[in-house]
């Protein structure tokens, strides 16, 4: 023990190193478990401090004596460095015997005994630190460090140099045994991570944590081992197992990985380590992954599939063949499930397609990769994106849509303003509110892919327009909600229209309670019942009625007192009867065989045919035009209608020119119906009813004495043919001068907001501003560029650019 | 110009009340009265002009006859105010029919070989031709005046005068008379076409010219 030797003298070095080794062995080799007698201690710190302090005068190295202080501390610390070096290649030396697994565990060993030991040395060997290497450290000597600094340089040079090759060679196997599934001490492995961390030293702050060591000797080399583990690993797994189970492998292997950071690496390494690991594992197979994509996509895989956007996902690029697939395979399956909806109704044309299986059908695409793309892709907006364009590709361009070649094709916003015509309108079956709303939810998801938008706005306010005047709405809170939907969609400017159709109903109402009292007051008494609706005309989509009429005398009293009392109200508004959307109720006191009169919902034209019959039961069509004034087309109409109800008898007059053989036999064969008494169906009733003889000159028509029906309210109102094919002419072309109109203006809006634009550009710009309500041709804007020129809003610069001309 | 508007003529007529009377006016000013109409007014009439053109040794169907009505700023066919003759002729410092003849020698050649300058002719050929208070040019003048300016500058001339006499129809706006020169000169960069883009700021009256070369061709 140290007190038993003397104190060394404190000028002669030899003596003091000998005297400092002893309490070195002790701190570097013995076992330090119990610490180090404080005694030791004081008394080999003592030693350095005499030596470092002693009047240098008598130093062995005589020569020196001017720098004696600089060198005084040198003797020792090289004295140290040396003995460091020593007994690191004792270390090294011993390290021959190990392999493997074994070299590793020396290592740890070796590494934690020599850490604990160069801290007490530190502490030993302070006075040198804080004077003599402060001081060599000030004058620029960048060789000396700290004698903890010094210790690990020593282990670097001396030890992990000349082992490191083997050392971390045999880690790797470590790692890749793992990776075999074998059980391996993850501690050794961070042990010596750690080490190497310790032993990157940064010159100018040891504090720092400096990663060069673990960088350049570990990191590299680990990488590099991953690789070649995983494209070894990979591209067997991949020829024995197939495509499906290597998704599973490598999300696997991907999510080991990054475990492995937390076990014992840095978490500076997850980056590198992850970008290898998908660079190995997938995008160097991402082609054969990619390549199954669509058999999965058919197969409704959708685990396999979220597996596999969640590999190639951190792929660059790696999705863009899933976008491109997926796109195409829901348009496919889209345009196939209408198809096959096509197919499945074939006793009737396209054009009669059942609109609600029809949406069904839609809807139903729509959802299924909704799902797909929120639970496999994690809503991802590219793949979003795919799947918008898709849908929206096949909700308006399928083969119910496109079908020019028979008749007129119905577009997808003309159904979807149908469908929900149908759920918003009167019906047993409509009873249940919240489910109605779903159901309009998923009209509304089908309308938002819907390129016409203002096609919708257009059917959509026909309709509305039929449900308000004819009082079938479901419900005002079902409209209104309807409404809302839309103006979320699309902005209050889309629904500006629709929304004052129902300011004019509610407006009408409380109008017609005024007129009622204003009856009373003028003493009138009405006749039946009257309703009047005043509406504005620039919001409703009513067609005019464009023909002469001479309104039953009956009602012409009701008719001039609302049109004296609405004048006397507002002045300078004009008021036009809408006679074709009137109705009426008729008791119908005609049948000889019922005891009950009959209650006819007619039209009005229909109610001014009829009313004649109360003076006389025959009447000539020339007679009933003479009456009503009516237009051929209307009369007929409107005739073909009560004869298919066998509410009037038709006969052929002396002066049918028709020239057809058999002018008597719609007669006959509507009475031989009758007598069979199966006079309830108007469709099997009339339906013999030869259409060419209604109307011709000098037919006559007869009151029916003997009408017959199993119901006591009859429903004559119906839609007048050429009505409704003329409406969607109408609808079309206004729909197609809207169209002008808000190119016209958004063109004029971005030239004077731009002043001057390149042709592309203000295309561009157009489009993107007319989106929301229709997606316009080029050749479309082009051609209102054109009259814009023509009318001097604009001019050209050169070939591709515009000015605005104030 | 500034100070009246832009109002060429009144422009004009300060100006030559304005200066001196000069030799060459007055020579200019005699010439114009030789042609000038005798139903009054301080014009030469259609009789003067063919007259005038022919003096000059020129056909009326010869296409430098244009140049000239712009240089001289006639406002319709056939028709030549007296200032604008008189400046017009002066700015070329040509005084004499002979020295006009060389004038316009020198406006042919400026036709063939200066592209703007023809520009200029063949746009200012749209406004001296439109028939008064119409705005676009009837089919059939519009036809004419293309075989006459662009016959050798626009290979699909034939074509294209098929196309707006059977399948267009209707008659030439400004912009598409403007453009089909641009047209023209487009033709020798794609001569089949290949490259036209739909899309492309061409009128589209021209987009469906392209479409019906293609359809012919198959």
């Amino acid at each position: 023990m140290t007190q038993g030797l003397p104190f060394p003298a404190a000028n002669d070095i030899d003596e003091t190193w000998n005297f400092i080794k002893y309490g070195v062995d002790k701190i570097l080799i013995q076992d330090i478990n119990q610490g180090i007698e404080p005694s030791l201690y004081m008394n080999v710190y003592t030693a350095i401090h005499n030596f470092c302090v002693q009047p240098n005068s008598s130093h062995t190295n005589a020569g020196t004596v001017s720098r004696g202080a600089a060198l005084i501390g040198a003797d020792i610390y090289n004295h140290l460095a040396e003995y460091l070096t020593a007994h690191l290649t004792e270390t090294l030396n011993n390290s021959t015997i190990y392999n493997d697994e074994n070299l590793v565990d020396y290592y740890i060993r070796k590494w934690d005994r020599y850490v604990i030991g160069s801290r007490y040395l530190n502490n030993i060997f302070s006075y040198l630190n804080r004077h003599w290497v402060k001081r060599e450290r000030e004058e620029g000597h960048r060789h000396i460090h700290d004698i903890n600094t010094l210790c690990l340089i020593r282990w670097k040079e001396d030890l992990f140099n000349p082992i490191h090759s083997r050392l971390i060679g045999a880690v790797l196997d470590l790692i890749n045994k793992q990776r075999d599934g074998e059980t391996v001490p993850t501690q050794h492995i961070r042990a010596v991570v750690q080490s190497c961390v310790a032993l990157g030293l940064d010159e100018n702050n040891t504090k720092k944590t400096n990663l060069t060591v673990y960088r350049s000797f570990f990191e590299a080399q680990f990488i590099e081992s991953t690789a070649a583990y995983y494209s070894k690993e990979s591209s067997e797994f991949l020829q024995t197992m197939g495509v499906v189970e290597y998704l599973k492998k490598a999300s696997d292997r991907l999510r080991e990985e990054s475990g492995r950071i937390t076990m014992y690496l840095r978490p500076e390494s997850e980056e590198i380590l992850r970008s290898t690991c998908v660079q190995v594992l997938v995008s160097s197979h991402s082609e054969e992954i990619q390549e199954q994509f669509f058999p999965l996509l058919k197969g409704d895989r959708e685990s396999d599939l979220k597996l596999m956007f969640y590999l190639l996902e951190s792929v660059p690029g790696g999705l863009i063949p899933l976008q491109k697939n997926l796109f195409s395979y829901v348009k496919e399956q889209g345009l196939a499930a209408v198809d096959a909806l096509v197919a499945g109704s074939k006793e009737a044309p396209a054009s009669s397609i059942d609109t609600q299986a029809y949406i069904d059908t839609l809807q139903r695409i729509h959802s299924k990769y909704t799902n797909l793309v929120q639970a496999a892709f994690n809503s991802h907006s590219d793949m979003q994106k795919s799947l918008d364009d898709a849908c929206r590709y096949y909700i308006n361009n399928n083969s119910v849509t496109n079908k020019p070649a028979k008749g007129r094709a119905i577009k997808t916003p003309d159904l979807l303003a149908r469908y929900c015509d149908t759920l918003l309108r009167k019906s047993s079956k409509n009873a249940d509110g919240a489910s109605n709303d779903a159901y309009l939810d998923g009209a509304m998801t089908i309308f938002q892919y819907v390129d016409e938008k203002d096609a919708f706005e257009k059917a959509y306010s026909r309709t509305l327009a039929r449900r308000l005047v004819h009082g079938t709405s479901l419900s005002q809170d079902a409209e209104t909600n309807m409404i809302t939907k839309l103006k979320g969609i699309c902005g209050s400017d889309y629904t500006n229209k629709l929304q004052r159709m129902f300011q004019d109903m509610s407006v009408s109402t409380e109008m017609h309670d005024q007129f009622k009292e204003y009856l009373d007051n003028a003493d009138v008494k009405p006749v039946g019942d009257f309703t009047p609706y005043v509406l504005a005309e620039s919001f409703w989509p009513l067609p005019p009625f464009n023909s002469q009429f001479n309104l039953p005398p009956e009602l012409t009293v009701i008719k001039d007192k609302f049109t004296s009392y609405y004048n006397g109200k507002h002045t300078g508004r004009k008021l036009q009867w809408l006679w074709n959307f009137s109705k009426g109720e008729l008791k119908a006191n005609i049948s000889k065989s019922s005891k009950v009169g009959f209650t006819l919902m007619v039209s009005m034209v229909q109610m001014a045919i009829l009313l004649p019959f109360n003076d006389a039961l025959e009447y000539t069509i020339e007679q009933l035009k003479d009456i009503t004034l009516l237009d051929d087309d209307f009369l007929k109409g409107s005739l073909t209608i009560l004869l298919k109800a066998r509410i009037l008898f038709m006969s052929g007059g002396n002066g049918s020119s028709s020239g057809s053989g058999k002018p008597s036999s719609a007669d006959g064969d509507a009475m031989d119906v009758d007598e069979a008494g199966s006079a309830s169906k108007k469709k099997t009733s009339g339906a013999t009813i030869d259409e060419a003889l209604v109307a011709a000159p000098g037919t006559k028509y007869r009151l029916n004495t003997d009408f017959k029906s199993k119901k006591m309210r009859i429903n004559l109102n119906l839609p007048l043919k050429n009505d409704q094919k003329k409406e969607a002419e109408d609808t079309q072309k206004s729909l197609v001068d809207d169209r002008r109109m808000f190119l016209d203006a958004c063109i004029v809006r971005i030239m004077k907001a731009r002043q001057e634009l390149s042709h592309v550009h203000l295309i561009q710009e157009t489009i993107d501003q007319s989106s929301k309500r229709f997606v316009p041709s080029v050749t479309d804007i082009k051609k209102c560029i054109e009259s814009l020129i023509e009318r001097e809003y604009l001019q050209r610069v050169d070939e591709k650019t515009y000015r605005y001309l104030a | 110009l500034n100070k009246h508007d832009y109002n060429l003529d009144r422009t004009l007529r300060l100006e030559w009340d304005r200066i001196p009377k000069r030799r060459e006016a007055v020579m200019l000013e005699n010439i114009f009265n030789n042609y000038r109409d005798p139903e009054g007014g301080d014009i030469i009439g259609i009789d003067g002009t063919v007259q005038f053109i022919t003096d000059l040794g020129l056909e009326l169907s010869d296409s430098v006859v244009l140049a000239i009505a712009m240089t001289l700023n006639a406002e319709a066919e056939g028709e030549f105010s007296k200032l604008g003759f008189i400046f017009g002729w002066l700015s070329l410092s040509a005084t004499s029919i002979s020295e006009m003849k060389v004038a316009v020698e020198h406006m042919k050649e400026q036709m063939q070989n200066n592209p703007a300058y023809f520009k200029n002719v063949y746009r200012f050929t749209y406004t001296y031709i439109l028939p008064p208070n119409t705005r676009s040019l009837p089919t059939e003048s519009a036809i004419a005046y293309w075989e006459l300016l662009l016959t050798g500058r626009f290979q699909k001339l034939t074509e294209w005068n098929e196309f707006i006499l059977n399948v267009y129809k209707k008659s030439i706006s400004k912009d598409t008379w403007n453009m089909i020169l641009e047209f023209a000169n487009y033709i020798p960069n794609d001569p089949d076409l290949e490259n036209y883009d739909l899309e492309a700021s061409w009128p589209s009256v021209i987009d469906e010219f392209v479409e019906y070369l293609k359809e012919n061709k198959k």
